[in-house]
């Protein structure tokens, strides 16, 4: 029988701002993009 | 004299793909889903998908020039991610997915050009060459994963199918969301077409039963064959241990269940608010769908 404990993960404050800064980014540039091709 | 001894040690175990793989993944996957929607028109001949189109062949385009900026951010040297451009390898799945992700958006970019030139004929051809690329470029996330013998949670054929059918639920989702907020809040008149957010919501009614389908056949088949062993603990990850509530709460009954029954139940199917909320709900689900199987397939360690 093999015990283990599972891997914990918690992601760090580093990565989650890198998610909402590529997120934001990715709205804005769909919105210019929107608005110049008049869609 | 030797003595017995009962050694007890740790190893520290690394997770390396984290939250930002998974996002990734979320990303190509939301790109393909969109450009799956955008083919209805411009491809099958779907007019009333027409209104839709255009958007959604920018979102796909935008979408996918964004994702690998996670990958490149997970990267303890991000300028090392030109080595995948440089150096191919053509029995890594990750070097065919660097040309794939290269070809894609490409093809996206002269298809939308087409598309906005009304050249139907030409929109169509590049339609077609679209298709394929879209399913590699999500399906190798799935074979990513599903090659990795050691991980029982990933190491299943279910993995590619199972990620593709879950993007394009995913990408309908963000299309029916993008398509009310543009015509709604954005637009002249101020109306939102109805034909094209009802036709879009009964294909991601069903594409919700395909995918909790996958995901189903999977657990079980983890659970049955493996009869105790790794892969009835990596089930057991998702149904008993700490992923529980994500996979039960967020991936199944919020991001499936739910949904499924706002979109067919016939007091809210035709109610543009109820189908928003669906959408909604099933981009959380299937994001909890992507953080489930990537970080879980690695919380059991391998030691």
């Amino acid at each position: 029988m093999v015990y283990y404990e599972y891997v914990e993960y918690v992601p760090s404050m580093h990565e989650i701002s890198i998610i909402i800064g590529i997120a934001v980014l990715t709205m804005t540039i769909f919105a210019i993009v929107v608005k110049v091709l008049k869609i | 004299m030797v003595e017995e001894l009962t050694v007890l040690y740790n190893v520290p175990h690394e997770l390396p793909l984290g939250i930002l793989v998974a996002t990734y993944f979320y990303y190509t996957g939301l790109s393909a889903g969109s450009f799956v929607v955008s083919t209805l028109s411009y491809v099958f001949g779907y007019e009333k998908y027409k209104s839709v189109g255009k958007l959604a062949v920018v979102l796909a385009v935008v979408l996918l020039i964004m994702a690998p900026l996670h990958l490149i951010a997970d990267l303890a040297q991000p300028q090392r991610f030109i080595h995948l451009m440089l150096m191919f390898n053509v029995r890594s799945m990750i070097s065919w997915g660097s040309i794939m992700l290269t070809i894609y958006p490409i093809n996206c970019v002269i298809y939308g050009y087409y598309m906005f030139k009304e050249n139907k004929k030409m929109a169509r051809i590049f339609g077609i060459i679209g298709i394929p690329l879209a399913i590699g470029v999500h399906g190798y996330c799935g074979f990513i994963l599903a090659l990795v013998v050691t991980r029982h949670l990933w190491n299943t054929a279910l993995m590619p199918p199972l990620f593709l059918v879950s993007a394009v639920v995913s990408g309908i989702a963000l299309m029916i969301l993008v398509v009310i907020t543009k015509q709604r809040f954005f637009s002249q008149d101020k109306k939102v077409d109805m034909g094209a957010v009802l036709g879009m919501s009964k294909i991601l009614a069903w594409t919700i039963v395909l995918d909790l389908f996958l995901v189903g056949v999977d657990i079980l088949e983890l659970t049955y064959v493996y009869s105790r062993g790794e892969g009835f603990d990596a089930a057991m990850l998702l149904i008993t241990g700490p992923l529980a509530m994500l996979f039960i709460v967020g991936e199944i009954i919020l991001g499936g269940l739910v949904p499924f029954a706002l979109l067919t139940h016939p007091k809210t199917s035709g109610s543009l608010k109820a189908i928003a909320i669906a959408s909604v709900l099933v981009l959380i689900g299937i994001y909890a769908m992507r953080i489930n199987w990537v970080v879980g397939g690695q919380m059991i360690p391998l030691s």
